[in-house]
């Protein structure tokens, strides 16, 4: 049991791989905030020009898809590097 | 802080944390002069099954740069966080101010030609957690009302001309579910509806509905494994037909090789489908790492160098970035920084600081970052003080 419950991770990373390989690019980029990177200073808030970011409850910055335009300005805005 | 008070009032027994963060910087460079000032106030209070928090961020702009949307930002925020054993239930609340605003989309997707400069902003949330035996019930609503003057563009005039003075409320509400099967095994369910009542609520409103599985696992003394593979539907106008589907696999590799040297592997891939499944689409790829290594002649032990990379080639988010502080002479230490963004962004920082206590310091520091796709550089001198007690 506990040698399934080790290969799950591989597994997971085999599956990854494919899904990499195997897919088509979307027409639609799509921004995202990895919130363990995330220190919560605001600046992605500050400079998104469609008001679409914004803190959750944890205080970390979050993206409303609905408003993003992929103009991309927070990721460069980011000091930690948390967006991609 | 009224709450503050008023706990220390009826004799609850408080512990109180206090942290200033202050930075004043100027631009030596003659062709681009300005000056920024960015204070961080926080104030974290514990007393009895409460945790009290006060924070205000401040900051202030001689002029816009850097992409920022406004000179003057100023957002004071409270909440309080009552916990029990198997509980907790949290409130909070906060004021954003804004000055000299610069004029934004009000709805990009809908109306582009209707714009807004951004006046203030009031947010308000609630949250319950409760856990029974393995399973972690959670749910949230939070409320945002923002005021804004808003402008329209005229074809007679050919200009945009004001609309006076608007106000918009939006919420959003949420509910998730986790549960602890055993073996490092859980699975979670979580779901959130926003909405709002401006003109293009149709638009904005949107129902995620998000189900997952998560395993965590200590290999040995040195690697710990956690993954994540989550399904998340979204119900919205607003999101491109293709990506109603979004697919979350992550996968973190924890690493601590020995007690001065630590860091991790992070791999997410998010993949999308429209809602009839027909074809699976690739949205990123991101792959982080990051490496620390403390440095044991400092008997302090805040001398560390870090190096770390990150490589989500659709989103053209590559960069390379390192940073160290080290200790040069009793309580003064030597600080720099690289981030490097491909051919995007370069930035490098370097920092002479004193020592006061642990995370108390005064620093004299010089910054610079060049933006190549906005075509903005900026340079500032500038004096810092961080005090923690």
């Amino acid at each position: 049991m506990t040698r399934i419950l080790r290969s799950i991770p591989l597994a997971i990373l085999l599956m990854l791989l494919l899904i990499a390989i195997a897919c088509k690019q979307s027409t639609q980029a799509e921004y995202s905030i990895d919130s363990s990177a995330c220190n919560g200073c605001g600046e992605c808030i500050r400079v998104c020009p469609n008001d679409a970011i914004h803190y959750d409850l944890n205080n970390k910055a979050v993206i409303d898809q609905t408003k993003c335009q992929q103009c991309g300005k927070c990721v460069l805005s980011c000091p930690n590097n948390a967006i991609y | 802080m009224i709450l503050l008070i008023g706990l220390l009032g009826v004799g609850l027994s408080a512990q109180t944390g206090f942290s200033l963060h202050n930075d004043l910087n100027i631009s030596p460079d003659s062709a681009n002069p300005g000056m920024l000032e960015h204070q961080v106030i926080s104030l974290d209070t514990r007393a009895g099954k409460h945790r009290i928090t006060v924070i205000n961020d401040l900051l202030i702009r001689t002029k816009i740069l850097a992409n920022h949307t406004q000179k003057l930002y100023n957002r004071m925020s409270i909440g309080d966080r009552v916990a029990g054993d198997s509980w907790a239930i949290g409130a909070g609340a906060a004021a954003t101010m804004y000055g000299d605003s610069e004029t934004l989309a009000l709805y990009p997707m809908w109306k582009p030609l209707a714009t807004q400069t951004r006046r203030y902003q009031f947010t308000a949330h609630i949250k319950a957690e409760k856990q029974i035996s393995g399973y972690t019930m959670s749910s949230a609503v939070q409320a945002r009302h923002l005021g804004f003057d808003a402008s329209e563009f005229s074809w007679d005039t050919f200009d945009f001309v004001p609309a006076g003075a608007q106000e918009v409320n939006d919420y959003r509400a949420e509910y998730s579910m986790t549960a602890d099967l055993g073996r490092g095994i859980g699975v979670l369910g979580y779901i959130d509806h926003q909405d709002g009542d401006y003109d293009a609520t149709r638009l904005y409103r949107m129902t995620t509905t998000k189900l997952g599985i998560t395993h965590s696992a200590t290999l040995n003394d040195w690697l710990s494994v956690q993954s994540q593979i989550a399904w998340q539907h979204r119900e919205s106008e607003a999101i491109h037909s293709e990506k109603a589907n979004l697919y979350t696999t992550d996968l973190r590799l924890r690493l601590r090789l020995n007690p001065a040297l630590s860091g991790f592997v992070h791999y997410t891939n998010r993949s999308c489908s429209d809602a009839e499944l027909s074809e699976m689409l690739l949205i990123s790829n991101y792959l982080r790492t990051q490496l620390k290594y403390s440095l044991a002649y400092d008997p302090n032990a805040t001398s560390y160098i870090s190096l770390g990379a990150k490589y989500s080639p659709e989103n053209l988010a590559n960069a390379i970035f390192a940073e160290t502080d080290l200790q040069a002479w009793g309580a003064w230490y030597v600080g720099a920084a690289l981030d490097l963004r491909s051919d995007r962004l370069t930035g490098y920082s370097g920092k002479l600081s004193y020592h006061l206590s642990t995370g108390s310091e005064l620093n004299l520091s010089y910054q610079y970052r060049d933006n190549k796709v906005d075509r903005w550089h900026y340079s500032y001198a500038g004096l810092g003080v961080n005090l923690y007690y």
